[in-house]
């Protein structure tokens, strides 16, 4: 029943030490070659906090998100997460730090459909054994069961119901978008890194609002 | 599930919350009352369940001082708690009243002062939202209930709204510390007392507020399942708004009578998906439904391969000869028959199946008369499609057509109970124990729509042979030409909107010489249409304007005129720029066109056809979904056929 909804149960039943985020970078730089991409950047984002970083094209926006996402390695500087220095760290280590991200090109699998892009992302919480999957132990199921019941919430969440089972090549841009947001979701990040591109239209700009509003979550966005 | 023909309650004694609590007796765990796909899997609840949420609802509006004779608005969509909290409002003796969730906040303002509504139940944060921009004019209004949570977060110190679980919480509380009041309650309610309220869809003028009683939703109920022997446990989709009489009458009447399933789709748009899973057995929806499905079906079959849409035009002839000669009463050839199943498992089944339409044992139209053709296409493919008639007042559809007697231009005969006569001037009226009881606080129009006992439905219509109703139109809506000859827009519009291309069409020509239309292009099918022949468009505006579209539309004007007689012919159109909406106030809210109140607005465009004009210019207003006004200038192309 609808009566029941509200946060999804993903983010409304997490304790306060679960989510908490504090990012600091410190004299970061970066350089391509000759071109110096990012020069000693000094920021700090707090437990919380929604954070933006807004610039003309080319000030280094997605340069500094692909640093703290760990898919560039800065030249010199420091990124600390929860004191923790992750400068180096690769980027499927950093999804289990805790910080998610989204693309600004949407780096999703064309071929598969929403649901499969979706609940790939709770690969990195699934407990179970490749043995004990391929027997699908009583076990197994529940835990899957589970998985698919967070995914559903947040397909509910971020209104997605009837796009469900289609291949996400077959959709529209603002909708990957939103599918997207929803895998990142799925990664249950304490900090969110966020890619948007202001070309949106209104409507889309608002509907991704609701989620910074209403997550238990710290928020990166450019 | 098993089956079980439920015996005829004692009814006519008993109000709805007391059928409710009737059948949780008799039908209890055994059978589903409700189900509604949610996360992406239907949930169902049971006989015993349904009514212990409406119980602890009755207990939760009972605390906020809900009193007997109160009027409560819902504005919600097809989901369980619209059952729940309209069957609690009524438990205490409220009226309900639904509204439909597109409405504008001034629209809602009208009906919740006209009503001084006690409370209002509305779905989520876009109708709250609608209500607090009124909230100074509607202070008669105790509580706001809202049932879905998502995005409240923000509105939590308003002390006007409720969330639907915290009264449900109070109302298991109430009911813990006094299991008698809601016995109590419940018995106290009457047949006879008024239930719930409509509005009548008022393609004239302001919309009139019918009330019925329990004992007409009750006796609805008998005479549909009686009609067509409905069985506990089969299924219905509740897709039409609430705040019409079909989903109203089968909500509480037929489905608290026959013990059948009501289920809740996921989302609007998950409709045909959910429709698949469900398939149901019976279904009654707008004719625009089906006039959508036919040209849906029609455009991806021209879309098809060869080899494909030969086929399915050779199944659909071969059919149609089939159906013709069964409404002729005459036995089909026997290898007309072999052909016929041949058809049926090639082409109809697997159709069928595709479209979620395998189940149906019947499938019905109403609102607004369907194109004869729509009909003749269902049939033809294999599906039992058939005309209904009936009107808000009258407690909901009365007139169907027999199985096994298809005759596509009637609306068949009353259900049993029913009676039907028609007067003089060939107004149809009808007598039986589901009309309404009168509209809320207007004595003389009630007056004015009963005549010993009849009530007027204001169609003209005239019986055939087999005593089958023939529907000729709205009796204010048939005109009178020039010459003095009376000729039914109706008629016309509905035979042009079976093109595919044709979205709307309102005709004119009262006390005119010839018959002009002003015709909205489907911008879906016209836009494939333009694709295919690489002609470059932008938006309706543009498209609609084209040359080649006002040739194709031209032409579909010019084969509808081989059918009609020459009285009724159009001899001039034109393209209007912008879709009538019913935010324009230009269709009610069913879909409906108010041929009046567009003959007003566009005087100018419609004037400009009976004179000797190619092209006008005009200034168009056009609402935003935000409720913001735009202005539009453009020139319309007469055209001649």
């Amino acid at each position: 029943m609808k009566t029941y909804r509200g946060q999804p149960a993903i983010f409304a039943a997490r304790q306060e030490k679960d989510r908490y985020a504090e990012l600091e970078i410190r004299e970061l730089s970066l350089n391509f070659g000759g071109v110096r991409a990012l020069a000693n950047i000094d920021l700090k984002v707090g437990n919380g906090e929604l954070f933006a970083v807004i610039g003309p094209n080319g000030a280094g926006k997605t340069s500094l998100m692909n640093c703290i996402t760990g898919f560039y390695k800065p030249k010199s500087g420091h990124i600390i997460f929860n004191t923790r220095d992750i400068t180096r760290m690769h980027a499927h280590n950093l999804v289990k730090v805790g910080i998610g991200r989204t693309f600004q090109n949407i780096e999703l699998f064309p071929g598969m459909t929403v649901l499969a892009n979706m609940i790939l992302a709770r690969h990195l919480y699934c407990r179970y054994t490749f043995p004990g999957a391929g027997l699908y132990l009583p076990a197994v199921r529940r835990e899957e069961v589970r998985h698919r019941r967070l995914i559903e919430e947040l397909i509910d969440f971020l209104e997605i119901q009837a796009i469900r089972n289609k291949n996400v090549a077959s959709l529209p841009y603002g909708l990957m978008k939103r599918v997207e947001l929803g895998r990142a979701l799925a990664l249950e990040p304490r900090l969110l890194v966020r890619k948007i591109w202001f070309g949106l239209s209104r409507r889309s700009m608002k509907s991704g609002d609701r989620p910074s509003s209403s997550l238990n979550m710290t928020w990166l966005l450019s | 599930m098993k089956e079980k023909r439920i015996g005829t309650i004692d009814d006519g004694a008993l109000t709805l919350p007391q059928m409710l609590a009737r059948q949780a007796a008799v039908l209890g765990k055994n059978f589903t009352a409700i189900r509604e796909k949610a996360y992406g899997i239907w949930h169902a609840y049971t006989w015993e369940e349904y009514f212990r949420y409406a119980r602890i609802t009755t207990m939760g509006l009972a605390a906020l001082g809900l009193r007997h004779g109160e009027n409560v608005i819902l504005i919600l969509n097809n989901h369980p708690e619209w059952l729940f909290t309209e069957i609690g409002a009524q438990s205490l003796g409220a009226v309900t009243m639904n509204v439909f969730t597109s409405a504008t906040p001034d629209e809602l303002q009208a009906s919740i002062q006209r009503t001084q509504a006690a409370l209002v139940i509305v779905q989520d944060q876009e109708q709250v939202d609608k209500l607090l921009e009124i909230k100074n004019n509607i202070k008669h209004v105790r509580k706001v209930i809202y049932v879905d949570p998502t995005g409240m977060r923000s509105y939590r110190d308003l002390e006007w709204l409720q969330a639907y679980a915290d009264l449900l919480r109070v109302g298991e509380e109430l009911d813990c510390e006094d299991p008698g009041i809601f016995n109590r309650e419940l018995n106290k309610g009457k047949p006879k007392d008024i239930a719930l309220m409509i509005q009548t869809s008022g393609t004239t003028g302001m919309p009139k507020l019918a009330m019925l009683s329990h004992r007409s939703m009750t006796a609805i109920g008998k005479q549909w399942t009686e009609a067509i022997s409905l069985q506990a446990g089969e299924n219905w989709l509740s897709i039409s708004p609430p705040a019409w009489i079909v989903d109203q009458m089968w909500g509480f009447g037929v489905s608290l009578y026959s013990g059948m399933t009501m289920n809740f789709p996921e989302t609007h748009e998950t409709v045909t998906e959910d429709f698949r899973e469900i398939g149901p057995a019976v279904i009654i929806t707008a004719s625009r439904f089906w006039e959508d499905l036919a040209s849906k079906i029609r455009v991806k079959m021209a879309d098809a391969g060869w080899i494909k849409r030969r086929l399915f035009h050779w199944a659909e002839k071969t059919g149609r000869a089939v159906i013709e000669k069964q409404s002729a009463g005459e036995a089909a050839d026997w290898h007309e028959k072999i052909l016929h199943r041949l058809a049926a498992k090639l082409v109809y089944e697997p159709l069928l199946d595709r479209i979620g339409c395998s189940r149906f044992r019947n499938a019905y139209t109403g609102g607004h008369p369907v194109s004869p053709d729509v009909i003749r296409f269902f049939q033809a493919i294999g599906m039992n499609l058939k005309q209904c008639y009936g009107l808000t007042e009258a407690g909901g559809i009365f007139q169907v057509q027999p199985d096994q007697q298809v005759k596509p231009e009637t609306v068949g005969k009353p259900l049993p109970g029913v009676e039907i006569m028609l007067d003089a001037d060939q107004e149809v009226m009808v007598k039986s124990d589901s009309l309404f009881s009168g509209y809320y606080r207007d004595f003389q129009t009630t007056e004015k729509a009963f005549h010993n006992g009849w009530l007027r439905t204001g169609d003209a219509g005239y019986l055939d042979q087999d005593g089958h109703l023939i529907i000729i139109g709205r009796k204010e809506d048939i005109i009178k030409n020039k010459s003095g000859q009376a000729f039914s827009p109706d008629f016309i519009e509905t035979r042009l909107k079976f093109s595919p291309y044709v979205k709307e069409e309102v005709t004119f020509g009262e006390s005119r010489p010839f018959i002009t239309a002003m015709v909205n292009i489907d911008m879906e099918n016209v836009g494939n249409w333009a694709e295919e022949r690489l002609i470059p468009f932008t938006t309706y505006l543009d498209l609609s304007q084209q040359q080649a579209v006002e040739d194709l539309i031209c032409n579909e004007i010019r084969e509808i005129n081989k059918q009609l007689p020459d009285l009724m012919k159009i001899r001039k159109f034109l393209l209007l720029y912008k879709l009538l909406d019913a935010d324009d106030e230009e269709l009610t809210r069913t879909g409906k066109v108010r041929r009046r109140f567009i003959y007003g607005l566009y005087l100018q465009l419609i004037e400009s056809m009976y004179r000797d004009m190619t092209q006008v210019e005009t200034k168009g207003k056009l609402r935003y979904r935000d409720g913001r006004v735009g202005e539009i200038t453009t020139k319309v192309n007469i055209l001649a056929v």
